[in-house]
């Protein structure tokens, strides 16, 4: 049922987006391609930082004598943030891949492969820490 | 429609795992940092009262971050049977313990006329819960400790105050004070029962083949409590409790703590001018068990030391 609903729609988009684009064209649609598949990776690391900042307020404003609660901030912090660095990662590698999908069937090849390129870096830089971690601990 | 080409279906397997393995890593490390930096205390569930020892309750502030502690001053008994304070020893148990860890080695020790300070380091017994450094914060404990010693009301006020205070680590414990002692002359003698020498190679002999969790625990650790447990090495400092004696104990079965970790302490202690270091290998014993295996040669060999080291008479006295 999807595939036929989006026929006509990849169609449309034939008619209205030129395959071979103007140079400014290409440039525009590379810095599109770019800030799509980094997506993943630039709001991994927004989360992160709201991660970082959040436990340094925790650790700022609730004093030692505290530590029960602050621990407690601790570990709600953590899991708010692994889960939603779950879910955005998720949300926003399937939403590029669907995106380098549709590039590709209106027949932008190039750009749809410069994204593919761009998400398997993001794969890479990902797991580096992981691999890091197996030759400096 | 054109198909999926293999190069993006191989990509999205690669985000997929990439994804899912960086996750688990992430959910590892911060999981086991929770767990090393802090666990719900063990209940006290002897007092000095059970070997028939006479003792009281004393609380006082650590050093520098002033966190609630506890304890029990347990005078040393003397041979006509008065009570005395003169020598006191400060016993720090080990990780995830209490202060009744070790109440019968307290309990011959104070037999023998000498007293014992048994406290409850942070985040054990009845202390203030706060994260675990690996002896670096409960270094605090045991200057708190000394401090209560010297100038702080002190439950048997009859007895005066200790004119020669030593120190007696287990495990952690042991690392804390030797951190301790390497700032405060006033602890003139310490023994140490099998003490790592630095906590990163300690860390990486305990993870064992899940060392790869070892950088994202230390850096959420180190989010926690503040510290790098990275950098909490005792072979660092133990050289400066020179020219005051360190009697370092290990187990040789201690599959823990391994025995090599006490001839790197043991090698930069005599590094340094006047070292006065005594080594006891004790055969056969696991970790932190030697008390347990040779009670008497241990109570006996303590007694010596501290008797020895802790002279009152050549002491001069400290509560000023």
């Amino acid at each position: 049922m999807k595939r036929l609903k989006s026929e006509p729609e990849n169609k449309q988009s034939n008619t209205t987006l030129p395959i071979t684009g103007t140079k400014n064209e290409d440039r525009r649609s590379i810095w599109y391609i770019l800030l799509l598949s980094l997506a993943p990776l630039y709001l991994l690391a927004m989360i992160g930082a709201i991660v970082l900042a959040l436990v340094m307020l925790d650790r700022h404003f609730i004093s030692l004598t505290n530590f029960l609660l602050q621990q407690k901030i601790f570990i709600l912090i953590m899991i708010l943030g692994v889960i939603s660095a779950i879910i955005v990662y998720a949300i926003s590698v399937r939403y590029a891949l669907k995106k380098i999908e549709v590039l590709r069937q209106i027949g932008h090849t190039w750009q749809a492969n410069v994204g593919l390129i761009v998400l398997a870096m993001v794969a890479s830089i990902l797991i580096l820490p992981v691999i890091l971690a197996l030759f400096f601990h | 429609m054109a198909k999926t080409p293999r190069s993006q279906q191989i990509i999205t397997g690669f985000l997929i795992i990439s994804g899912l393995l960086a996750f688990l890593y992430v959910s590892v490390s911060i999981t086991v940092a929770l767990v090393i930096t802090y666990r719900p205390p063990k209940p006290i569930t002897r007092t000095p009262s059970s070997p028939g020892l006479v003792y009281r309750d004393v609380t006082f502030l650590s050093r520098e971050d002033h966190l609630l502690l506890r304890g029990w001053l347990i005078p040393g008994i003397l041979p006509n049977g008065h009570l005395t304070v003169e020598r006191t020893v400060i016993q720090v148990h080990g990780e995830n313990s209490n202060r009744a860890m070790v109440l019968n080695i307290d309990a011959a020790l104070a037999r023998q006329g000498i007293a014992v300070l048994a406290i409850d380091s942070r985040g054990n017994g009845e202390s203030a819960p706060a994260p675990s450094g690996g002896g670096y914060f409960e270094q605090c404990d045991i200057l708190g400790a000394v401090d209560f010693l010297r100038s702080g009301s002190l439950p048997y006020p009859e007895l005066g105050r200790p004119k020669a205070i030593g120190g007696w680590g287990i495990s952690v414990g042991g690392d804390a004070l030797i951190y301790a002692a390497a700032q405060e002359p006033a602890i003139k003698a310490i023994v140490v029962d099998s003490p790592y020498a630095t906590l990163g190679e300690y860390m990486e002999h305990a993870f064992g083949p899940y060392f790869i969790f070892i950088p994202g625990t230390r850096f959420t650790s180190m989010m926690l409590s503040g510290i790098d447990y990275g950098s909490v090495r005792p072979v660092d400092v133990i050289a400066k409790i020179a020219p005051r004696p360190v009697f370092l104990i290990q187990g040789a079965a201690d599959t823990d703590v391994l025995p090599s970790n006490m001839v790197e302490l043991a090698t930069a202690a005599e590094a340094a001018p006047g070292a006065h270091v005594q080594t006891w290998l004790v055969p056969h014993a696991h970790h932190i068990q030697a008390f347990n295996l040779v009670r008497n040669t241990y109570v006996d060999r303590m007694v010596t030391f501290f008797k020895t080291e802790l002279s009152t008479e050549s002491s001069t006295a400290i509560a000023k």
